[in-house]
């Protein structure tokens, strides 16, 4: 039986789990936004779109937080959106070419600059672009983390030999690449 | 490194990435200094690599992205957002509802309608019986068919606040589906010799528009 007294009261529940999901984000909010810009950052490498795919993904992780049952995953799960919105929107038309743009400010920065360091960096990061995804998400999250295994399968969701093999064969790769 | 040499370069590549070293790269490595050599450039190369990867990505986002992830996540919420004042005018809307419901199943006088005009909710009254009605004279202790009644179904109109229609649905299809205990209907009331008419019921919650979207001349200008 359902009578307005207790639909009145249903409603009154789901305000009061409105005001927890809100406090609870608001926890979370300020950790999570760091993860949640690096892990865009380490596929876009331009601060304002990694800025903008870290609130879109933190947005949609608030939308959605109340269907996340086991919120320990929530870091992971933050990671994963956070990863497929950048990679997204790298592939669309118009990161490249704000890409391009950027890639001829940082020329102009690496002339000034130290050259040597800025041009490492960026054989790295083609290194980085180049391998397969498994591996360069475990190579990414273990420069924003740390090589933690445990940690790192946590954020994963994968068993701690998956990673480790990974990220070893991640970093192998790396090391052939800039030699 | 020599040609002999080859054959320890991928155990020395793994060396450097810091897995351990077998007694024979080891012993390799006493006697060759081109490969210890390696070894060691190998090994500044991937911790250079980890500095820089690390450098690369201690990248703090600018302050105004706190900001705008709240912005964004309230703005869809504030026009739904659930606000005791708010529910003030559903739970007079649900009293009526409720109200209706149980005058529906009361006795009434077949002459005679009065049609229930709650405070809060706004409820068109049945239509009078058209002239093709044909009522049954009431006998006592017989049940009256509904088939013998012809009437168009009643159909309410409740005012409700913006985003609350939902609730009053879901409260009427409650109704419908008989979740809510129904007022008996068609039954003869043997006592008072009056009739009571079976009625479908159906609710039609009205959005009532929000402030913004209102004509402060309250003309239609489309």
């Amino acid at each position: 039986m359902h009578g307005p007294g207790e639909i009145l009261a249903e409603v009154a529940v789901t305000r009061e789990a409105s005001f927890d999901l809100e406090h609870e984000f608001e926890q979370r909010l300020g950790d999570s936004s760091k993860l949640a810009f690096r892990v865009a950052y380490s596929v876009l490498r331009q601060r304002e779109d990694a800025e903008d795919v870290a609130q879109e993904a933190l947005v949609r992780a608030y939308q959605n937080l109340s269907s996340l049952r086991d919120r320990e995953r929530f870091r992971a799960w933050l990671v994963r959106i956070s990863w497929r919105l950048a990679i997204d929107h790298r592939r669309s038309g118009k990161r490249r070419e704000l890409r391009e743009q950027a890639a001829v400010v940082d020329e102009q920065q690496s002339a000034e600059d130290e050259a040597a360091q800025s041009e490492f960096r960026e054989r790295m990061w083609r290194a980085i672009d180049d391998l397969p995804e498994p591996l360069r998400v475990v190579a990414v999250l273990g420069g924003i983390e740390g090589y933690q295994m445990n940690e790192l399968a946590a954020l994963l969701e994968l068993p701690e030999g998956t990673v480790k093999s990974r990220l070893h064969l991640a970093r192998k790769r790396l090391l052939q690449a800039l030699r | 490194m020599s040609m002999g040499c080859d054959v320890h370069a991928d155990a020395i590549l793994e060396h450097a990435l810091g897995e351990p070293a077998s007694a024979e790269l080891q012993a390799h490595l006493r006697e060759c200094d081109p490969c210890r050599a390696a070894l060691e450039r190998e090994q500044r190369l991937v911790g250079r690599i980890d500095v820089e990867l690390r450098e690369a990505l201690t990248v703090t986002p600018s302050p105004a992205l706190l900001p705008r992830v709240r912005q964004a996540v309230r703005m869809p919420r504030a026009q739904s957002a659930w606000s005791w004042p708010r529910l003030l005018p559903i739970a007079a809307g649900l009293a009526a509802v409720a109200t209706l419901l149980v005058l529906r199943g009361r006795p009434e006088a077949v002459p005679s309608k009065q049609p229930a005009t709650p405070a809060m909710a706004v409820a068109r009254p049945p239509d009078p019986p058209s002239p093709s009605v044909a009522v049954p004279t009431p006998v006592p202790g017989r049940v009256v068919r509904p088939a013998t009644v012809r009437r168009k179904p009643l159909q309410f109109e409740v005012l409700v606040p913006p985003g609350e229609a939902e609730l009053l649905a879901r409260y009427a299809a409650a109704v419908r589906a008989q979740r809510i205990e129904a007022p008996p209907a068609g039954v003869e009331d043997a006592r008072s010799q009056e009739l009571v008419v079976p009625q479908l019921q159906q609710i039609v919650p009205l959005e009532v528009k929000s402030l913004a979207d209102v004509n402060p001349e309250g003309v239609d200008h489309e």
